[in-house]
């Protein structure tokens, strides 16, 4: 996610930069920052959350029925143990 | 196999009290507590394996991808709820969908012994010699998959940032027709 900071104009010179171009201010060649357009940059940031949300979307609520669901589905029984039993059930 | 349900053998996963197999001539030896009985193990080593007995149950389940390998032959799969355990006002919230965690899976495309629906937030993993060798008992297609997976995803709360990321750019890239 991308945060933001608000810093008046008079504190930074920085030129205007038109809509979908882009400032790579370097230092030593190497890129320091990205001036761009206040338009591109809030589109940036709606993708941004936009994909966010996308790729972890809401988690489902566990419903009552869905706990009931488990409840009903995931704890063990009552187990045959008895040899006799689990040998009659393999030769039916 | 992927979307089928088929029966297969699943254990339930393990939970204290454990009990350890210790021979023929002898009892099964009861673990009460899962920390001291980890310590033991990690000061022996770690790398100490037992034979646990555990439930399992021979019950039909929604198996969701393909085995890996021919060496890796595990799959993930949903265990199945019997719609008969629920009261009839239930059962006709899970037939409209209505859950998103109990996708319901309808009797006249799988031969299961009654109305079902795979529970999306109960993942079991399944070895394929554990799984009936028969035909499927019936299978969802791909845009029901897409939905089961999709759901699956969100409840686990998998991050697909990347996944979706590389995917848009792929679609940028497209030359426009």
């Amino acid at each position: 996610m991308i945060t933001s900071e608000r810093r008046d104009a008079s504190t930074a010179r920085v030129p205007t930069v038109e809509q979908g171009q882009a400032i790579i201010v370097t230092r030593y060649e190497e890129e320091k920052a990205v001036i761009v357009n206040p338009v591109d940059f809030h589109r940036l940031e709606a993708l941004d959350t936009a994909l966010e949300q996308l790729a972890l979307g809401d988690r489902p609520e566990m419903s009552e029925l869905a706990l009931k669901a488990h409840r009903l589905e995931d704890d063990p029984g009552e187990p045959i143990e008895d040899p006799e039993a689990i040998k009659a059930l393999l030769s039916a | 196999m992927a979307g089928s349900v088929r029966w297969a053998v699943v254990p339930y996963a393990p939970s204290p009290p454990f009990r350890l197999y210790a021979g023929p001539d002898h009892a099964p030896i009861v673990v009460n507590d899962v920390d001291s009985f980890i310590a033991a193990v990690r000061k022996q080593g770690g790398d100490a394996e037992h034979t646990y007995l555990v439930s399992g149950k021979a019950r039909p389940v929604l198996v969701l991808n393909e085995p890996p390998s021919s060496y890796h032959q595990e799959v993930t799969a949903l265990r199945l709820l019997r719609l008969s355990r629920l009261t009839s006002t239930e059962q006709a919230h899970v037939r409209r969908q209505a859950d998103e965690l109990l996708f319901y899976l309808p009797p006249d495309r799988f031969d299961l012994p009654e109305e079902n629906a795979a529970i999306v937030s109960a993942l079991v993993r399944v070895h394929i010699g554990s799984i009936e060798s028969r035909p499927a008992l019936g299978r969802l297609n791909e845009n029901e998959m897409r939905v089961l997976g999709e759901r699956i995803i969100r409840f686990y709360q998998f991050d697909t940032r990347l996944l979706v990321e590389k995917r848009i750019k792929e679609l940028a890239a497209r030359e426009p027709r």
